[in-house]
């Protein structure tokens, strides 16, 4: 695709441009500091029901999954029972987490992933995809329908599936999110928030990059923005992106056992 | 710290639907915020710059690396900064940390490389003992000063039409931070980023901002900072003319 210069101007005038431009970037990070701060002002629910994961570890809660700290963010990520391989839009943003890890860790935060497939698929897929990041599965576990990011059959087929706090189709098992605990110290957990859909945008630091360079995102046109994207191991072959291709779940293994899963 | 008001799921989502309503209009603001980044005015790069990387000595269109679009990142990390030799400055490796899999901005046509002033070698022994995998040169003439990071971290960004670059955009400061997911993370939590510029409710654990921040080899060994270097993360302008001061007397 050619990119057209908007204007190639003398130092001088980018400068004044940029300059310009500056401080409506300041004004939007104000904004954005002043949202944070109603965020941190919203209130708490307790989380009453027990909720247990499968780990590498055996059986984990909800509380453990804090590893000690007093924040949990956990990432729902869409990987289905007997998918071949997790969502690929999932697997881009999964690709920003080993690196803040640590830092997080610093700030008394600990990051979780959790997905509906079973312990042994979720880890062959981290293996291949070389993550390090704690991931647990629900399988069998309410945690995934009560946090809305996985759908029953029934849900779907009524059109009426709660996502982003409304409700409408949509076109996968699962959906992505991110929700937010706080435990306090007598054990108790506590739901302060979730969030889903483009709440999620902020979490892709290769969109931040993006949003840098000219061509932006450069998702005009497509069936849906993520349709460039492939898990990190698979662009090499044969890339070529589709601009009519709508999300479609990863398919499901021939065979893989999924019916032994069963949720109140 | 003081929990929030503790409220059924009702009231909950009832204020979670309230806040979402804000959240979707800074979404849209930020959407037209980049949508104007776009149109932005280009500026062409006149002179000839010459950098060292891992294969030799590397022009500014060879660091495109075939690629349309390049960001450089000025990380600082050579003689005279705080960690020097064994690490890079503290807030440049906490944003190297959170630099991912390069594949999904090469399949956008952009190629992120960073740039320093410390010789190659210690460039590589850097990036080995990190795990950090992006590209990295060293500057040799004037591009920091020409380009505004002589002092200050910061990313410029360039587009190339056939051996023609053009600089388009440069972020630096705070902008810097929108980069990093970490900082994305802290502001979904409870706590914020637990810093102390933040309006946050009352009883909040709250630390500068800048003196957390690690080496994420280091967060066991070294909390704080050594004294030595806090001016540099506290006020770096200041502490900047101390030093050419310190030079000078000296």
């Amino acid at each position: 695709m050619e990119v057209i210069p908007a204007k190639v101007v003398s130092h001088a005038e980018w400068l004044a441009a940029r300059s310009e431009f500056l401080s409506k970037e300041k004004e939007f990070s104000r904004q954005r500091d002043a949202l944070s701060r109603q965020r941190r002002a919203l209130p708490w629910e307790k989380v009453e029901k027990r909720y247990e994961f499968d780990s590498t570890r055996g059986k984990v809660t909800l509380a453990d999954l804090f590893d000690g700290r007093s924040q949990l963010i956990v990432y729902h990520f869409m990987f289905g029972p007997g998918w071949e391989a997790g969502c690929p839009s999932c697997s881009y943003l999964a690709d920003h987490f080993d690196g803040p890890t640590v830092h997080l860790a610093n700030r008394d935060t600990t990051l979780a992933v959790i997905s509906r497939a079973p312990l042994a698929e979720i880890e062959a897929f981290k293996k291949r995809m070389g993550w390090k990041f704690q991931w647990v599965s629900s399988f069998g576990s309410d945690f995934n329908f009560d946090y809305h990011v996985s759908f029953t059959p029934e849900e779907r087929a009524s059109g009426k599936v709660e996502y982003n706090y409304a409700q409408g189709e949509f076109p996968s098992e699962e959906g992505p999110g991110v929700s937010v605990f706080a435990r306090d110290a007598a054990g108790a957990v506590f739901h302060t928030y979730s969030s889903y859909a483009r709440g999620l945008d902020i979490l892709v630091g290769t969109y931040n990059f993006l949003d840098l360079v000219p061509k932006g995102r450069d998702e005009e046109g497509l069936a849906f923005s993520m349709a460039w994207v492939r898990h990190h191991d698979r662009y090499a072959e044969g890339y070529f992106v589709d601009p009519g291709q709508k999300y479609v779940e990863p398919k499901k293994v021939a065979g893989a056992c999924c019916s032994g899963e069963s949720h109140s | 710290m003081n929990a929030r008001p503790i409220v059924s799921q009702q009231e909950w989502e009832a204020a979670r639907q309230q806040l979402l309503v804000k959240e979707k209009t800074l979404t849209r603001s930020r959407d037209a915020l980049a949508a104007e980044r776009r149109r932005m005015p280009w500026m062409a790069v006149e002179k000839a710059y010459e950098f060292d990387g891992p294969r030799g000595k590397a022009s500014l269109l060879d660091l495109f690396e075939g690629r349309r679009q390049l960001i450089i990142y000025r990380a600082f990390f050579e003689p005279g900064v705080f960690g020097w030799p064994e690490h890079a400055c503290r807030g440049c490796s906490l944003g190297a940390d959170q630099v991912t899999q390069l594949a999904h901005l090469n399949a956008r046509d952009t190629t992120l490389a960073y740039a320093s002033r410390a010789p190659q070698k210690d460039i590589e022994r850097l990036k080995a003992q990190m795990g950090w995998k992006m590209p990295w040169y060293t500057m040799t003439d004037s591009f920091d000063l020409d380009f505004g990071v002589d002092q200050w971290h910061g990313h410029n960004a360039f587009i190339r039409d056939g051996d023609k670059v053009f600089r388009t955009y440069l972020i630096s400061g705070r902008g810097d931070e929108a980069m990093g997911t970490t900082w994305s993370y802290l502001d979904m939590t409870a706590l914020g980023r637990q810093e102390t510029w933040e309006d946050s409710p009352e009883g909040y654990p709250q630390t500068p901002p800048y003196k957390w921040w690690n080496w994420h080899d280091n967060y066991d060994v070294e909390a704080s900072p050594n004294p030595k270097w806090v001016d540099i993360l506290t006020d770096p302008d200041a502490a900047y003319q101390k030093r050419i001061a310190e030079a000078k007397a000296g």
